[in-house]
């Protein structure tokens, strides 16, 4: 046992002895193959990261969200199938909402404002939810509630009071009385909610109709045969589900988008050129390395291993230091996505995702980069390592 | 000192690092947890079906909302040339 330790600390010393003699060569594949390592690991993680936030803040989203379509684009809702729908056995509740996008010209900023009715109670996500103020009450016209970035973007400072426009260029008028604390960020960034009617005032939307309706359900198991009776009952309506929503999260994030192929590539072709690498064959010097090796009493095998040594050392650093600062990037906000994710927003919100640590994505990372790695390099040790010593001296 | 001793050492000191990076982690993941569970409650109440992180185009902001047809719906003959489309896969119908 003392002796094979002995045998593997030598094999480990020639090899790491055989690294730094190649210093050059050996610290540019490290440097090229961890780089490699922290953009594969990156990419993972930021849609691991974005992923498991929108699937578990998105699990209470009502059961079924119920749109008109027509010539297929969005329009208005009747309020009139409001009733038909609580009509369905098994709806518990329908709540009608109005929500678009507001482009300021000013700032150039897409915000997105959410108008609902009085009824809904705020009380119970109330403390939590608003860094001041409160939400809007039922005795207010255009009190509106907005986040901080909208507050910063709009100048607003300690002001209370903003004006937007209508369609028709008339002025309306909103006063400030809460503020999202940050802590909601993620979900209400370019946020600005009001009431119902102060919605339809602001994007000249007639009392009669509304962007949508959201439906909960007494039973989940029931949800999709209710989605049917709908679209049965409003001819033409656009009905998603609490399902359909959780699934679209399931598949955006994925390697068939546009950087995710890009990192693929990257990762595919770094490969490539080190295998290739690897595979055009030794130096003179190398050569004459393994001649004296074997005149010295090294066995084939001796030589294998300590060829295998050097790219298992550099491969396991490679990937210690891809992934460490891979996930070092993602907690510290992702500046290498963020400005992808953000592209031209004006609004732009920090990108604050904690990935889940699994085994399996750190194995995937793993058995994607190493593995290949150390096949690339398995003929070209065995063809190093099986060189005639006479041939070469 | 042996060049394998330094390199065990070396070795010790990346699973100390990797333990106190799984460590903060975790902390920061348990206080998204209890972050979630008001934000949970958020969702529900105000409808909220998407993350708000790209708001440059209405398509990659709320994204369970919108269909494959969206990015080319602005004009006839419109591309998608917005630079978080690239992110995303296309949702599905």
């Amino acid at each position: 046992m003392q002796n094979r330790l002995n045998y593997l600390a030598n094999i480990v010393d020639y090899s790491i002895s055989g690294l730094c003699r190649k210093y050059a060569k050996n610290s540019s594949v490290l440097v090229a193959f961890s780089l490699v390592i922290f953009v594969f690991s990156s990419f993972l993680l930021i849609t691991s990261g974005l992923k498991d936030s929108a699937l578990r803040l998105l699990q209470s989203v009502p059961d079924i969200t119920v749109q008109q379509l027509s010539a297929g684009r969005q329009v208005g809702i009747d309020r009139a199938w409001q009733e038909n729908i609580a009509a369905i056995w098994g709806v518990s509740a329908v709540t009608p909402r109005v929500w678009g996008y507001y482009f300021d010209e000013t700032t150039g900023a897409n915000f997105t404002v959410v108008g609902l009715p009085e009824a809904v109670d705020y009380s119970k996500i109330h403390d939590f939810t608003l860094a001041q103020g409160h939400y809007p009450t039922t005795h207010s016209v255009n009190e509106v509630v907005i986040s901080d970035n909208v507050r910063i973007l709009l100048g607003l400072n300690d002001r209370k009071f903003f004006t937007f426009f209508r369609p028709g260029l008339s002025q309306i008028s909103f006063e400030t009385v809460g503020v999202f604390s940050k802590t909601t960020e993620i979900l209400t960034a370019d946020l600005i909610l009001m009431k119902l009617t102060a919605a339809q005032d602001l994007f000249l939307i007639v009392p009669q109709q509304v962007t949508d309706f959201l439906v909960y359900v007494t039973n989940p198991l029931e949800t999709n045969t209710i989605a049917r009776k709908i679209t049965e009952i409003i001819p033409g309506a656009r009905v998603v589900t609490k399902e359909q929503i959780l699934k679209t999260y399931n598949v955006v994030f994925d390697w068939r988008s546009g950087v995710g192929s890009v990192c693929l590539l990257v990762a595919l072709f770094a490969f490539i050129i080190l295998a290739w690498d690897k595979a055009s064959g030794m130096s003179e010097e190398e050569k004459r390395e393994v001649a004296i090796l074997k005149l010295l009493g090294w066995q084939t095998r001796d030589i294998m291993l300590v060829r295998f040594t050097e790219s298992l050392i550099v491969a396991f650093l490679s990937f210690v230091i891809g992934w460490t600062t891979a996930w070092l990037h993602i907690l510290a906000g992702g500046s290498l996505f963020s400005p992808v994710l953000l592209g031209w927003s004006v609004l732009r919100p920090e990108i604050n995702v904690v990935p889940p640590l699994t085994f399996s994505d750190t194995l995937l990372i793993f058995v994607l980069s190493v593995v290949p790695y150390l096949c690339a390099t398995i003929i070209p040790v065995w063809k190093s390592s099986t060189i005639r010593a006479e041939s070469v001296l | 000192m042996r060049h394998a001793y330094v390199f065990v050492l070396i070795i010790a000191c990346v699973l100390v690092f990797e333990l106190c990076l799984i460590q903060t982690v975790e902390h920061l993941r348990n206080e998204k947890n209890n972050d979630a569970i008001y934000l949970k409650k958020m969702a529900h109440s105000f409808g909220l079906s998407d993350l708000a992180i790209s708001t440059e185009a209405r398509y990659t902001r709320h994204l369970a909302l919108t269909d494959r047809g969206a990015p080319f719906m602005d004009h006839v003959g419109s591309l998608e040339h917005f630079p978080s489309g690239i992110f995303y896969c296309p949702p599905q119908d």
